[in-house]
């Protein structure tokens, strides 16, 4: 016996209102009290802030947020009347043209005020720019950038092995360079702050941070086994994203302890988030941020529900580390935490590895894959991770729109793909 | 033959020299781009051979495996060494100079993984990056000596394959100050560099040493954008009646135009250089690197410039506009040849824009 999931859980109410009044929140300290606040990647160390007691303002977060609103069409003609060209990068980008737009009363939640310094890692070739022409923007602000060494090899399940054996994953030149970065940022954060780096503050939050990656795997088993799916993806994202940007806090752990038990009880309740649950998908790639009603688009004609994303479980796999009890472990197991996040989701074999496990652990019956356009950082292990896909017998169906870019998304089409998807290769 | 001909035989048959090499019993080492030390394969004893795009042939296994956004020289190199066409070499070196190479590095290994029996060299992947910073600096150190250690040869021999690759550089200052001077056609230029990175070095020598004089045309142009996997746009601009006398692009004049330091010692000045000296899409910051192509658009006397953007450029296009402003204030005219197809670039619109910017110059 089944009853249909409640549109919004609990858990989902709360960790939003927490997103928001934590943003209102900073926003006037900022504003009122001349605090310093962080926009960083979200593929850097923001733990190094968060043990200062700096906001960090994650960019994709903020790009997110703006696309969800429906205001991205009007930052991307910001972006063409700059001069920018319609193929650049848009994900890294958004946040950018909001500033460039000058409006806090068209902007999320007031707008990004003039942080205390920008924090990129330089993984691509163009990040750099977007970090200096933002600086500019802003009339002069640091940007602390971080080098981004590279794996010779991509071994076998990472997200085993980079759990405890992290030197060996991880490799242990990369791993003394980036604690040297590191070290190099903490001591910067702490000029431009005039605060210190709180040692034993920090520890308490690399603990927090695997006790939630462990409480996200216990969820992640919990939603994977049960038949039917008891939460939809959407409700996954929202309460699995707001620890992540929050992870090392209290607020973060006590949070999942709830998702959890919610999970517990609706599963117990036999609740399900597409009553009719026919066929499982992964949602393979960046979230539609813009359109995550998307998601939840063929359960009620196919009974094809999303029961997966790389969101879902990644605080869990890409998080955690543990570390012996001395301080200068504890900065180590964090520089091998971000130096390889890029490979772990975009870059075949870790990317294709990864997702054919979750797969497996889910019973995917199909895939459904975002290759962004323009934002090629997002698409450039798609095609392989694809063939991984199917090769291991999960049938997979691409979708080139882009992850914040409403102006490219044409929903009947894209509608129109995955029907025929679901009805020639996962029905037929 | 000519010189010049000589290096346009070796341009169009760029593996000849390294498979007449390997013939005669030397290793052979490839690399991609402009960032490895050719000083350190050469002091292995081994013949170094630059492997680059070619967009004349298809890409049946990037079809295949590579996402349509990769840049058409990635896709091509994707093919030529997946495909086995590169296989007069024992090893391939990539640099992380550029993401696109970083990514074809992975994906071939991926390649490797999912079709076992595909037989193309050993693929090495050498770790510089472009930061200016100390720690940076200490980092890509470490990755030179680690390549060095792979490689093998003795101190004796990197500082005699400094010297010869010095050398080389000091011919191509030559060449470039003969085509400033307007008796060197661009195209000779491209010629001439991309030959130096696939012949011998004393052959090379020989060639550029039997170069006669040309007459290049009076109107002078940059060009300034992706790298130039073949002489098209520099054959284009001389026959609408300029010259290329200078370029800012990956692997063009910018790649040699520092000597490195012979008095220091060997791997710490190869490591500072290909760190700071070759400039990649990702040498930073901006400011630093506008500055230094401003300077040869002065030094080269160049009247206008021509911006070259690939199909799926996601980097360059963010510093266009800020470019546009400087020369604008220079009172420089420049073109955009924006979203240009690899394989197929629609030539007939190249040369309305050239000829549109080359009257412009005129006025």
């Amino acid at each position: 016996m089944t009853a249909p999931t409640p549109t919004r859980l609990a858990s989902t109410l709360a960790a939003n209102a927490h997103q928001k009044a934590e943003f209102q929140a900073f926003r006037r300290r900022v504003l009122e009290q001349g605090e310093p606040y962080v926009i960083a990647d979200a593929v850097a160390p923001h733990e190094i802030l968060h043990a200062m007691d700096i906001h960090v303002t994650p960019v994709v977060w903020y790009s997110a947020i703006i696309a969800a609103k429906q205001l991205s069409p009007h930052y991307f003609a910001q972006m063409d009347a700059c001069g920018f060209h319609d193929r650049l990068p848009r994900y890294t980008s958004l946040p950018l043209m909001s500033t460039l737009d000058g409006d806090p009363e068209r902007a999320p939640y007031g707008g990004l005020p003039k942080p205390m310094m920008i924090l990129s890692r330089y993984r691509d070739d163009y990040g750099q720019r977007i970090s200096q022409l933002w600086a500019q923007a802003y009339g002069g602000v640091p940007v602390f950038g971080l080098d981004a060494s590279s794996s010779a090899s991509l071994g076998p399940r990472w997200w085993e092995r980079g759990l405890r054996d992290w030197e060996s994953v991880y490799e242990t030149h990369r791993l003394d360079f980036q604690v040297e970065q590191l070290e190099g940022l903490i001591r910067t954060a702490e000029t431009l702050s005039g605060r210190s780096f709180d040692q034993l503050e920090f520890l308490r939050q690399m603990h927090r941070i695997n006790r939630a990656g462990e409480l996200v795997a216990e969820i992640r088993d919990l939603i994977a086994r049960a038949r039917p799916l008891p939460v939809p993806l959407t409700e996954q994202l929202a309460n699995v994203m707001a620890p992540t940007w929050n992870r090392g806090s209290a607020w973060s752990v006590s949070h999942l302890e709830a998702f959890r038990d919610e999970i517990k009880a609706l599963i117990e309740a036999g609740a399900a988030a597409c009553p009719n649950e026919k066929l499982r998908l992964l949602w393979v790639g960046n979230g539609l941020w813009f359109n995550t009603a998307f998601y939840r688009a063929f359960e009620e004609k196919y009974g094809a529900v999303f029961v997966w994303s790389m969101y879902s479980n990644f605080l869990s796999d890409g998080y955690r580390r543990y570390f012996d009890e001395e301080p200068g472990q504890a900065l180590r197991a964090l520089a091998s935490r971000h130096i390889s996040m890029n490979e772990q989701l975009h870059v075949p074999p870790w990317m294709a590895d990864w997702i054919v496990e979750q797969a497996r652990a889910y019973g995917a019956d199909g895939a459904v894959m975002l290759v962004p356009t323009h934002d090629r950082m997002g698409s450039f292990g798609s095609r392989l991770t694809k063939v991984a896909l199917e090769r291991a017998g999960i049938p997979v169906v691409e979708l080139h729109a882009n992850m914040v870019d409403a102006r490219l998304w044409d929903g009947p089409a894209m509608t129109g793909t995955v029907e025929r998807f679901i009805e020639e290769r996962l029905m037929g | 033959m000519s010189g010049l001909a000589n290096l346009q035989a070796a341009c169009a048959q760029p593996l000849a020299a390294a498979i007449a090499a390997r013939a005669a019993g030397q290793r052979v080492v490839a690399y991609l781009g402009s960032s490895v030390p050719v000083e350190l394969i050469r002091a292995s004893g081994a013949f170094a051979l630059q492997l680059a795009g070619d967009p004349v042939h298809e890409t049946p296994l990037s079809d295949l495996y590579l996402d349509p956004e990769y840049d058409g020289e990635i896709r091509s190199l994707f093919d030529q060494i997946g495909a086995g066409a590169c296989n007069v070499a024992d090893l391939i070196v990539i640099p992380r100079s550029a993401n696109g190479l970083l990514y074809l590095y992975y994906s071939l290994l991926e390649l490797r993984r999912l079709e076992p029996g595909r037989d193309f060299p050993e693929l090495l992947l050498y770790d510089v990056l472009n930061t200016p910073n100390w720690a940076t600096a200490r980092y890509v150190l470490g990755r030179t000596r680690a390549l060095h250690e792979r490689l093998g040869g003795t101190p004796d021999q990197l500082r005699r394959a400094i010297e010869q690759a010095n050398a080389v550089r000091g011919a191509l200052h030559a060449l470039d100050a003969r085509r400033r001077a307007g008796r060197l056609l661009g195209s000779s230029w491209w010629s001439a560099l991309r030959a130096s990175r696939v012949m011998a070095p004393g052959d090379w020598f020989d060639a550029v040493e039997a170069l006669a004089s040309e007459t290049a045309p009076a109107r002078r142009l940059m060009l300034k954008g992706f790298g130039q996997d073949t002489p098209a746009l520099f054959l284009l601009a001389e026959s609408l009646g300029a010259n290329v006398v200078a370029d800012d692009y990956p692997g063009g004049t910018r790649s040699v135009h520092t000597l490195v330091d012979e008095a220091a010692e060997p791997l710490a000045a190869l490591a500072e250089h290909y760190q700071l000296r070759v400039p990649t899409v990702r040498s930073t910051p901006q400011a630093r690197e506008d500055a230094a192509w401003l300077a040869l658009l002065d030094a080269s006397t160049s009247q206008a410039v021509l911006f070259y953007q690939e199909e799926f450029d996601d980097t360059l296009g963010w510093d266009y506009p800020a470019q546009q402003a400087l020369l604008a204030a220079r009172g420089i005219p420049q073109a955009l040849l924006g979203r240009q197809s690899y394989r197929s670039p629609d030539q007939v619109a190249q040369r309305r824009v050239l000829g549109d910017l080359l009257e412009r110059m005129s006025a």
